[in-house]
């Protein structure tokens, strides 16, 4: 028999109850939103949290908390100037559903995609994984040089 | 796919609410062999910064993130949390406190504990009367 009162005495379980809920706002509210966001498109289980800052040095660096997600679940990809993070977090098929006491947890997909300023050098990002963080950095663009340009003469 | 939030069983049931901002989401389960395993989401948190302690029944999870690294300017979007994190789960009778193992793989705490091994479940004969 479960022990309701202990369960509804810890307030924080409230939070990861209506994590579904949050979700769920989120996808209606996509297209409302007027904030200055920079997600375009969030899709997915569940949404890791990313932190996105300027370093000292000038570069933006994104931080992406993927713990538990293997190397080669995540996906990378800057394209224009969006840069999409997609990925999976696989639950242990070893462990059968009523073997877990308690998930809280989120498992699944995840897909979250960023609009990049049109200042950063897309091709000069690099991507580094660690103790379940991504960290994509990338650097500001250099001031173009002029190009010297070859003027043909035509006869 | 989605995992159903379940509820605390009455074995771990007795977990503490946690203080501070940052609250890490965690697992537990069973495994095959009947023991305990918590999993605690820990991206980017040092060692020396998690301390595991054992009272009596009550294991307390405890660990610390700093803010920043300090080559961070400008933050363009937060959400990760910071700060200090404490949790406690009151452990069930069946698990030898004295074997918890602790490791630490690609940001997850997988804590282990094994059951002891006179609560293992097992047979019992049924004798016939003779």
């Amino acid at each position: 028999m479960e022990d309701i009162m202990a369960l509804m005495r810890w307030e924080p379980y409230r939070e990861f109850g209506g994590l579904q809920d949050r979700i769920n706002r989120l996808f209606s509210d996509l297209h409302g939103r007027g904030r200055d966001d920079d997600d375009v498109m969030t899709g997915g289980s569940w949404i890791p949290a990313v932190d996105i800052y300027r370093s000292t040095s000038g570069d933006i660096v994104l931080k992406a908390e993927v713990p538990g997600v293997n190397k080669d679940d995540l996906d990378l990809r800057v394209e224009n100037s969006t840069l999409t993070l997609r990925g999976e977090r696989r639950i242990s098929q070893d462990i059968k559903e009523e073997q877990y006491h308690r998930v809280e947890r989120a498992y699944g997909t995840f897909s979250r995609s960023f609009s990049l300023p049109n200042t950063v050098d897309t091709s000069s990002v690099r991507a580094d994984f660690a103790d379940g963080v991504l960290t994509v950095t990338m650097p500001i663009r250099e001031e173009q040089k002029p190009k010297q340009i070859e003027v043909q003469i035509g006869g | 796919m989605t995992i159903v939030q379940r509820s605390g069983t009455p074995w771990v049931s007795g977990a503490t609410p946690a203080r501070g901002a940052w609250l890490p989401r965690c697992d537990v389960y069973e495994t095959a062999g009947h023991d305990l395993v918590i999993e605690a989401d820990l991206p980017a948190v040092a060692r020396e910064d998690v301390a595991l302690t054992i009272d009596d029944r009550t294991l307390t999870l405890r660990a610390t993130r700093p803010a920043g690294n300090g080559s961070e300017g400008a933050h363009l979007r937060s959400e990760r949390r910071h700060g200090e994190f404490a949790r406690s789960f009151v452990l069930p009778t069946t698990v030898d406190a004295g074997g918890v193992r602790a490791a630490y793989v690609n940001g997850v705490l997988r804590i282990t504990l094994p059951v002891k091994a006179d609560a293992r479940p097992r047979r019992v004969p049924v004798e016939s009367a003779a």
